[in-house]
């Protein structure tokens, strides 16, 4: 028991002091952007359900990029409210006929519009079939060379494009993921957004955690060549890509199931390709402001997580890579979540045999000083690729992190927890988080 | 270079944090792990001074008529404080665990030997006896215990010293840890270095194996599934153990068979205890030498019953 413990937390240890110190010394401090010779065209597809409040600020995102070869395609999910007549309204909205290649079995579209004032920007109008159903009549009319995923609650930063396009450039890349930052940790103008950490506690604990998850862990897998999530928020893909592995499967974590797959078709077919994370593609999405929200969000994320694993059982290490099986069974499920589970059951087991006390006492304070390093890491590593906040903010943000690792950051192990148990409850219950429509950056 | 400079520094420093926590709580670890593992085969516990008691018998002069015939040999296992008691101590049925005896139960039953005269043997003068060399009182029992449980030091040990009674005490040898422990009543814990040194003047170690207190897959005891060359083996180091204390052996779960007695015997041991219920009369099979079973059940009615009753 003790020596079993001890083995699953060798290899915890491994892992974390691989996530900070990989990055820490791998990554160099931020150049000017490079622009690639060649702007590759590119479909942006926008899967919309519900989201009335927030739709016109990603197109705005999208009308105000640094990128020119590219489509935008708006896909209203059968949404309940106002989504498409703001969509009609504002972008003066006309019926056309666009070539459907009707590959992918989505349920029936209603009609496909282009926009009068954005020639580039169009609408597909369908029956509500998930989010997955709605990306793949995306991709049946999308014919650029690139498709980018975004979620209708995430603005595309400035230069998001042409960092993608320049990835892009290498052959090898098949798919990338961009990096997602929490919207209300910025301020002032998308086109010059800048940092700041006075929100409440609930949101500075998921901007510290996004930035480990991209700057840190995603960095590190894209080094270890076992991207295991590209990010529904913001990820892009070669059009062929996405078309060979038949579309998006209908499940709620359809981002981590693309990203198996593409795995899968890079070990069978595509030998040599690589996915990875492009650090300086940005893009800025609006995060669960109250406890509710984010519960409801992250259960939902773990339900979608386990289910991935379930569904893929029999892949891993055959039609899966090594490297990616690898982190999807030691990192992800092995540490994120037995491990979480473990730490609920672990107390009731200190009660039960008090003479470990103090090895529990000991893993607790290495582990604590490791978040410590993790987190001073990811806001470092940030601050290497044009993420300055004011000094007075990183006094804020050394304050902050050892009491958010005692406090905030317990919380995913309840949710890790409780989402798995739910899952394995009942596999149909899906609950949607609300979006709360306020964004604190602007276009002025 | 500045970055450089960060970098190092960065590193540098969870270096030392890393490794001063790692240090810090070294020893807790050391500990633990050498809670889990065996007694070393090659140490002794090195008692062999404060043992010396044990090689002594004693004249008890008596009458013709006054001598017994057989007496019994009580075993005990588990002593725990009345207030100790958990649910960890009771079986599926809600009831206390057969081995269990309750220090207010064993209180007065060492009372009840106290106020009836009862000579309370050691190992020596029970083998004279039960060799038919040596004869004592009527009223005669020795007092054994199984496994070597922690029990034994902090709740029965004061008890049998308070009337100075003796004891013997059947230790795994193999279970006992080398580290001082916290008594937990609810945990199987076993004799320390330290609680074996504290109690050698009211308890005769002797071995109850190095590690064969175990059984297989198909819940055969260890000392009837396995060959004779390897309980000698096991027993040799227990040995090493008890600075080659070998009187008495008795056998896990009462359990044996032919060749375990030829191993005992091979090893050359004077006398081997089962668990039979009955009294023990002097013999010339004195390697299936019966005790009586002291269990949490028993009343003191029932154990004036074991104690004088015709069996």
């Amino acid at each position: 028991m003790l020596l079993t413990t001890l083995g699953i937390y060798l290899v915890f240890l491994l892992f974390r002091i691989s996530y900070i110190f990989i990055p820490i010394f791998s990554v160099k401090n931020k150049k000017e952007l490079l622009i690639s010779s060649k702007e590759k065209s590119i479909s942006v597809l926008v899967p919309a359900y519900n989201e009335e409040k927030i739709i016109l600020n990603c197109l705005k995102g999208i009308q105000t990029l640094n990128y020119t070869n590219l489509e935008a395609i708006v896909i209203n999910d059968g949404s309940k409210d106002e989504t498409f007549n703001i969509l009609n309204d504002n972008l003066n909205l006309k019926p056309i006929n666009r070539l459907v290649r009707d590959e992918m079995l989505s349920k029936s579209v209603k009609g496909y519009y282009q926009s009068r004032h954005y020639p580039y920007i169009f609408v597909i109008d369908k029956v509500n079939g998930g989010k997955a159903d709605a990306l793949n009549a995306g991709i049946d009319i999308a014919d650029k060379e690139l498709i980018i995923t975004l979620d209708a609650d995430s603005v595309l930063e400035y230069n998001a494009l042409q960092a993608m396009n320049l990835a892009f450039d290498n052959k090898q890349v098949i798919a990338a993921g961009g990096v997602v930052q929490i919207g209300q940790g910025f301020r002032g103008s998308y086109l010059k957004p800048k940092p700041i950490f006075i929100s409440k506690g609930l949101i500075r604990f998921q901007i510290i955690q996004y930035f480990t998850d991209f700057y840190l862990h995603k960095l590190t897998q894209t080094k270890m060549n076992s991207i295991t999530v590209i990010s529904g928020a913001f990820g892009a893909f070669r059009n062929y890509a996405l078309r060979e592995v038949g579309g998006y499967r209908n499940t709620v974590g359809e981002d981590m199931d693309m990203t198996l797959r593409i795995q899968s078709l890079i070990k069978t077919k595509y030998k040599g390709f690589k996915m990875i994370l492009v650090p300086e593609a940005i893009c800025f999405t609006e995060c669960p402001q109250t406890f509710n929200d984010l519960y409801n969000q992250r259960i939902r994320w773990q339900k979608a997580f386990i289910d991935c694993i379930w569904y893929y059982k029999f892949s891993f290490f055959r039609k899966l890579g090594f490297a990616p099986s690898l982190f999807l069974l030691v990192d992800s499920l092995l540490l994120g979540t037995l491990n979480a589970i473990m730490m609920v059951f672990l107390p009731l087991a200190l009660l039960l045999s008090p003479q470990y006390y103090m090895i529990s006492l000991g893993l607790f304070t290495i582990t604590y000083i490791l978040s410590c390093y993790q987190s001073i890491a990811a806001i470092m590593i940030c601050k290497r690729f044009g993420v300055v906040y004011s000094k007075g903010d990183y006094s804020k943000i050394l304050l902050f992190i050892p009491l958010e690792i005692i406090s905030y950051r317990l919380l995913g192990i309840l949710f890790v927890t409780v989402g798995t148990v739910l899952y394995l409850k009942n596999k149909e219950d899906w609950k949607v988080s609300r979006r709360v429509g306020v964004s604190y950056q602007t276009y002025d | 270079m500045k970055r450089y400079l960060f970098n190092i520094i960065f590193l540098m420093s969870f270096i030392i944090l890393f490794s001063g926590a790692f240090m810090f709580y070294y020893d807790d670890f050391a500990k633990a792990f050498s809670r889990n593992a065996l007694f070393s085969e090659d140490k002794s516990f090195k008692i062999k001074e404060c043992q010396r008691w044990t090689d002594d018998i004693r004249e008890f002069n008596l009458m013709i008529g006054e001598t017994a015939e057989k007496i019994p040999v009580l075993m005990y296992h588990r002593i725990i404080d009345d207030s100790d008691i958990s649910d960890v101590h009771f079986n599926e049925n809600n009831n206390l665990l057969e081995t269990v005896v309750l220090k207010s139960e064993f209180e007065k039953q060492m009372q009840y030997l106290h106020d009836e005269g009862y000579a309370v043997l050691n190992l020596q003068e029970f083998l004279s006896f039960i060799k038919n060399e040596f004869e004592v009182p009527e009223k005669s029992v020795l007092i054994t215990f199984d496994d070597g449980f922690k029990d034994n030091f902090t709740e029965a040990y004061p008890v049998l010293k308070s009337y100075g009674f003796t004891a013997v005490d059947f230790i795994v040898t193999g279970l006992v840890s080398e580290q001082k422990t916290e008594y937990d009543p609810r945990e199987f814990q076993y004799f320390s270095l330290h609680d074996i040194k504290n109690s050698c003047d009211v308890f005769q170690f002797q071995t109850h194996t190095y590690n064969f207190h175990q059984r297989t897959e198909d819940g055969k005891a260890f000392l009837v599934s396995k060959s004779k060359e390897e309980i000698k083996s096991d027993l040799k180091k227990s040995l090493q153990n008890l600075n080659n204390a070998k009187i008495a052996i008795a056998y896990p779960y009462g359990s044996y068979d032919k060749e375990a007695i030829e191993a005992v015997k091979d090893i050359g041991f004077n006398v081997a205890f089962t668990v039979q219920g009955i009294k023990a009369k002097p013999s010339k099979d004195i390697y299936e030498v019966p005790r009586i079973a002291i269990t949490s059940d028993d009343s003191i009615g029932d154990f004036r019953q074991k104690l004088e009753g015709e069996h």
